[in-house]
């Protein structure tokens, strides 16, 4: 019996903790796009979209899913299917710490994309809670764009 | 907070009832700045609240978020409330992009350049 093998290999990995703060938005999502963008399977439409990816998860961790002084646990991950020199996925995991519920207003004319577009070009999305009490979120964008 | 800078031109019209305005972004519109850089089109906004005409010029904006999107939205229902329009010239592919997943491009138009915006907007 032929033992099963992994079909796939993670090229990069990246994990990052950083304070659950807006002025670190622009750093993380052009290092996303910078560091996607020079391969050349994935290409500029797809590193762009994990680049707003990047962004508008962790702008949702940070507004409400954090306190303040609380922290975001950010993953990018490049996986590569071992049979094939062009398929693979990206896959960008975003942790915050939770915190306690408040009602607030919000403008529903200006809010309320975000998410929309995370789910649109992801492939996969999945959100679960965390012991913590905190909300972890996974969206999975196959390469190349099918 | 994230670099972005709005400058907004006049430009002239034959017909005194337009208030045509070249709203020129540039940077990258995020979480961090777009409430405060939004004021100054609501400004604009409410200064020209009938027969506003604008044209966007996204020459040189880099990135805009879900949220700078939203507010591109208010600004359309409250130009075309008050009998104006909105164009937008010389967007990136990935401002494209974003705005075409919202649906917001079957609102408000892409032009290639500002003169096309113009002629569009201005009803030729």
């Amino acid at each position: 019996m032929k033992k099963e093998t992994k079909s796939k290999k993670t090229p990069f990995s990246i994990e990052a903790k950083f304070p659950a703060d807006l002025s670190v938005l622009a750093f993380l999502r052009n290092g996303v796009y910078n560091l996607l963008k020079q391969k050349p399977e994935i290409g500029e439409k797809l590193a762009r979209r994990a680049q707003v990816i990047t962004d508008e998860l962790c702008t949702n961790a940070i507004q409400h899913g954090s306190e303040k002084n609380g922290e975001i646990q950010f993953t990018l991950e490049y996986i590569k299917d071992k049979k094939s020199s062009e398929e693979g996925e990206i896959k960008i995991t975003v942790k915050d710490q939770g915190k306690e519920k408040r009602k607030t207003r919000r403008n529903q004319k200006i809010h309320g994309r975000g998410l929309k577009i995370v789910q649109s070009w992801s492939d996969k999305f999945k959100t679960t809670k965390t012991k913590t009490n905190g909300t972890k979120v996974q969206s999975t964008i196959k390469t190349p764009n099918s | 907070m994230t670099d972005a800078h709005i400058t907004i031109e006049d430009i002239a019209s034959t017909d005194a009832q337009k208030h045509v305005k070249l709203v020129a972004i540039s940077g990258q519109l995020d979480e961090s700045n777009i409430d405060e850089k939004s004021q100054e089109i609501y400004t604009l906004i409410n200064q020209n609240p009938q027969g506003l005409f604008l044209i966007f010029d996204f020459e040189k904006l880099e990135y805009m978020n879900s949220k700078a999107i939203g507010y591109l939205t208010d600004w359309y229902g409250k130009v075309t409330e008050g009998g104006g329009k909105i164009g937008i010239a010389k967007a990136k592919q990935n401002i494209t992009d974003i705005l075409q997943v919202v649906g917001l491009t079957q609102l408000i138009s892409l032009y290639a350049n500002i003169d096309e915006a113009k002629f569009a907007v201005l009803g030729g």
